[in-house]
Order: structure tokens, then sequence, then C-alpha cells
């Protein structure tokens, strides 16, 4: 069944999913730098935000996969789980380090310091460090599954960060804006093409995520395969003494 | 601060992503080649021993990954 669906989707995925992410990426560069005018505050700089918080979005979107699939690796067992989960993990990294990356970039002309440790800030250190963890186990335990038990509890725990991340402005009085639920008249986005230029940039993360975690999901499941095929070979070794 | 440092920081922005990105392809592609090289190896050694070792569930050296 798994086999069948896997069979059916892959050519899609193949062949569609890499064409659409780079149609959607250019055309979200096209509004980010053509489309959307400069926020009257911040200017040109105001730009990151597009981006930045897409990756938040995708990163967020990677781990809570991961952790969905990891819950279900420790109840069922079943190694597609822990591939599913082990990639979700390597791509919401890629994306969490993005956040980290673009966020000082942003922060040092508009708030005048590179880095703070603001609540959000500091709760998204606090995630990328338990999913960088995550992967470390992953590296260190290789085949082990003691250790890929430990590392899918990991994954389940670390997302309850994650609604942390959300409320932590509200709740903690932080510095960083909350751009998109920041009541009329103080402040978000102020001009409809603002947010038209989200809503793009959006769905080219979206498609650059489940593109590249195909991608590294593929790529498990190769190494997996090749894995099988040495132990295999390795038996038939033996028997023929 | 004047309007062209601002562009600066615009600019190292969205050169972070797409660095970090290229760097994340390009170890993906790092890792499928390797695997690819492995699973040659392993179907010429399976070749070598002639008939009836069973490699169907073996992927081919065109799978993705």
């Amino acid at each position: 069944m798994a086999l069948a669906i896997r069979s059916r989707l892959a050519p899609l995925a193949d062949r569609i999913l890499p064409a659409a992410a780079t149609t959607a990426m250019l055309t979200a560069l096209w509004c980010v730098f053509l489309y959307v005018p400069n926020e009257r505050m911040q200017g040109a700089v105001q730009r990151i935000f597009y981006f930045h918080v897409n990756a938040a979005w995708s990163a967020f979107l990677g781990f809570g996969i991961a952790a969905a699939a990891s819950a279900l690796f420790l109840w069922r067992g079943r190694i597609e789980h822990d591939r599913l989960a082990q990639a979700a993990v390597e791509v919401g990294m890629l994306f969490c380090t993005m956040v980290l990356a673009t966020g000082p970039i942003w922060a040092r002309p508009i708030w005048g310091t590179w880095w703070t440790w603001d609540p959000r800030l500091t709760m998204t250190v606090i995630l990328w460090t338990i999913y960088a963890v995550y992967l470390v186990l992953r590296m260190v335990g290789r085949d082990d599954p003691e250790i890929a038990r430990y590392a899918a509890v990991l994954a389940v725990v670390g997302i309850l960060d994650v609604p942390l991340i959300m409320v932590s402005v509200r709740l903690w009085r932080g510095m960083h804006p909350s751009v998109l639920t920041a009541p009329e008249g103080t402040g978000g986005l102020q001009d409809p093409r603002m947010m038209r230029t989200l809503l793009v940039a959006f769905v080219a993360f979206a498609l650059l995520f489940l593109w590249l975690l195909w991608l590294r999901y593929e790529g498990l499941r190769l190494r997996d395969d090749v894995r099988e095929l040495e132990l295999r070979i390795g038996a038939r070794h033996e028997a023929r003494g | 601060m004047t309007p062209p440092d601002r562009f600066w920081f615009l600019f190292s922005a969205y050169a972070a992503i797409w660095l970090l990105l290229a760097l994340f392809l390009v170890r993906l592609g790092r890792r499928h080649r390797a695997l690819e090289r492995e699973l040659r190896e392993l179907e010429s050694r399976v070749a070598d021993r002639g008939p009836g070792f069973d490699s169907t569930a073996a992927p081919s050296v065109g799978t993705r990954a």
C-alpha cells in the first residue's frame, strides 16, 4: 500500500516540486524587491521580514512533522516514521538557522544591536539547540534502536517550545514585533501589497520545504536500502563459508 | 542609519538565506553521490557472485535521493 502510494508520488515529486518551488521563489523575490513598497519607519530593511517570517513557519512545520512522526514511531515502531522524523528535523533546522541568521541582520539597524536576550529570541535559540541535539544523537547513534527512541522522545518534547515562541511576545512583553497580530493602527502590514507578498512568499517556502523534505526522505530511504543490501551480501558470504 | 547602510543589511540577509540553502543542497548532493557509489560497488559484488543471489529488493543506482 505504502509502496504503491510512493511509486505514484515519486514522479510527481521529482518533476513538479522543483519546478513549482523555483517558480514560486522567483515570484516571491520579484514581490519582495520590486512589487512591495518600503515600510514607512524601517525602510528597505523591513523587506527581510517576508523571508524571515516564512522561514520561521517552515521551521515550525518541520519540527511539527518530526514530533508527529516520532510519536508514531514510538507507538508503532515503523522505520518509515523514524526516517520522516529525521528528514523533517534536518529540513526544519535549515529554516531555523535562516531565522537565527536573518533576525540579527534586521535587528542591527532597527534595535541598534545584533542580539538581545528577548524571550522570543531566547526560546528560538532553545528550539534550535533541542533539535541540534536530536541530530547529534542520530549521528552518534547511527543504527542503534535505543538511541533512535531517545531521539524520538526529544523530538516530541521539543515541539512544546513552539507554542511558547508564539505567545512569548504577549506573555513576557518582549521587544520582538508581532506584526501579524498587531491591533489596527498600531503597526503591522499597512499596505495590502505587503500581505500579498507575505502570502506569495508563504507558498514559495511551503513548496521549497516539501521539495527538500522529499529529497532528504528519499536519501535516507536509499541509505537504508544500501545497508540492508550490505547485510544480505554479508550473510550470504558467511553461509558460503 | 542612512539608507545605503540599510540596503547592505537587506542584501546580507538574503545572501545568508541563499548561502544556507546552497550549503544544504551541496551536502545533500554529496551524500547522494556517496550512496550511489556504495550501491554500484555492492551491485558489482552481487554480479561477481553469479546467479543465486536475490537482489530484487535492492534499489537501482538511478533511484532518487
